[in-house]
């Protein structure tokens, strides 16, 4: 297994159990970013097979002092190193999905909730400075978080769209900056 | 006989891609999927979260009508399908997140491979909905071009269970 950034390397047959045989040909690669946020990735992203990029701007707030229980940072680094070795396997390569669905019964990634976009205040000057979007962990409704993201320079109000059309591909850049886990 | 229909049907599509078509991969795809269909795009949502598919999968909607049934049934004819966004996946754009728009595209028929999945909604009164929405079963091979061969395929693994 290859960990862009810091170049360790590692064979990934430590994991028997997630594999039929040792595998000495099919490697996965973890980019672990520059530590600055990256808008274009909330937490992990199936980049391509056998590839996955991390987020951890994103990925600390999960340990967040105040944020105890449910999910954390580190299973969410293991789900996604483990779906980037799934998909570094022929059998999964060219499968992200069950990648995701299968890591996911063992360390869970989210689910969005449609349509649960809310704006923050609107400040003096007719600005938001950012959203929340409700989330679940991914198959337990009992795990549920709301995500603030905070736009990159505030936005006035009136630019953006009414928050029942509000989606993340059509708001200003943004970047994640607060999990908040509801117990 | 119904084989032979989808033959006229489809005898001049560009061939789907080898890896859709595999044996093994096909066999388990096939499985997996509650409903295999023919079905011709109507519309195509543009990307409702604009990012790539990751510890949050994204999906991209499509709605369809519905001409062949091989696999399940469905109450309607219409059917709207979320295709999960995967970068570098074969449905997908090779720059942006969001469907290939050469394979999604208004008119085209596409052998749809679905499941169906829980999904949560938010309603107004800040209530949540638990409702389900049929989903590809595969990132790569959910929707593709039905060329001949790979409905035969299709067909034979369907008959012999």
């Amino acid at each position: 297994m290859k960990v862009l950034q810091t170049q360790r390397t590692y064979n990934t047959s430590p994991l028997p159990n997630l594999v039929k045989h040792e595998n000495k040909v099919n490697h996965a690669t973890i980019n672990t970013g520059d530590g600055n946020p990256n808008p274009s990735v909330i937490f992990g992203q199936a980049t391509a097979p056998g590839l996955n990029t991390l987020d951890f701007s994103d990925i600390k707030l999960l340990d967040a002092p105040s944020n105890k229980g449910g999910n954390t940072g580190s299973r969410v680094v293991l789900h996604e190193t483990l779906e980037a070795y799934y998909t570094s396997q022929p059998d999964y390569s060219t499968n992200a999905l069950l990648a995701h669905n299968e890591v996911g019964k063992i360390f869970p990634g989210y689910d969005f909730v449609l349509n649960s976009i809310q704006y923050g205040a609107t400040d003096a000057n007719g600005n938001v400075s950012g959203f929340t979007f409700d989330a679940f962990e991914q198959n337990n409704l009992n795990a549920k978080s709301v995500l603030t993201f905070k736009f990159v320079t505030p936005v006035p109000r009136t630019a953006l769209p009414t928050e029942s059309s509000a989606r993340l591909g059509n708001m200003p850049s943004f970047n994640l900056s607060e999990v908040k886990k509801i117990p | 006989m119904r084989l032979a229909i989808l033959f006229v049907l489809f005898p001049l599509l560009p061939g789907s891609s080898p890896r859709c078509g595999d044996k093994d991969g096909l066999k388990h795809l096939v499985s997996r999927s509650e409903i295999i269909a023919l079905a011709e795009i109507m519309t195509v949502e543009s990307p409702p979260l604009g990012l790539w598919s990751g510890t949050i999968e994204t999906k991209q909607y499509v709605t369809y009508k519905v001409k062949n049934i091989l696999k399940g049934s469905l109450t309607d004819s219409t059917i709207k399908v979320g295709h999960q966004l995967y970068r570098n996946s074969l449905s997908v754009d090779q720059e942006k997140p969001r469907l290939s728009p050469s394979l999604f595209r208004q008119g085209n028929t596409l052998l749809l491979f679905i499941v169906s999945k829980r999904t949560v909604s938010k309603e107004q009164n800040g209530t949540y909905r638990i409702g389900e929405e049929l989903v590809s079963t595969n990132a790569d091979c959910g929707a593709v071009v039905p060329d001949t061969d790979l409905l035969k395929k299709v067909e034979e693994l369907l008959s012999s269970k």
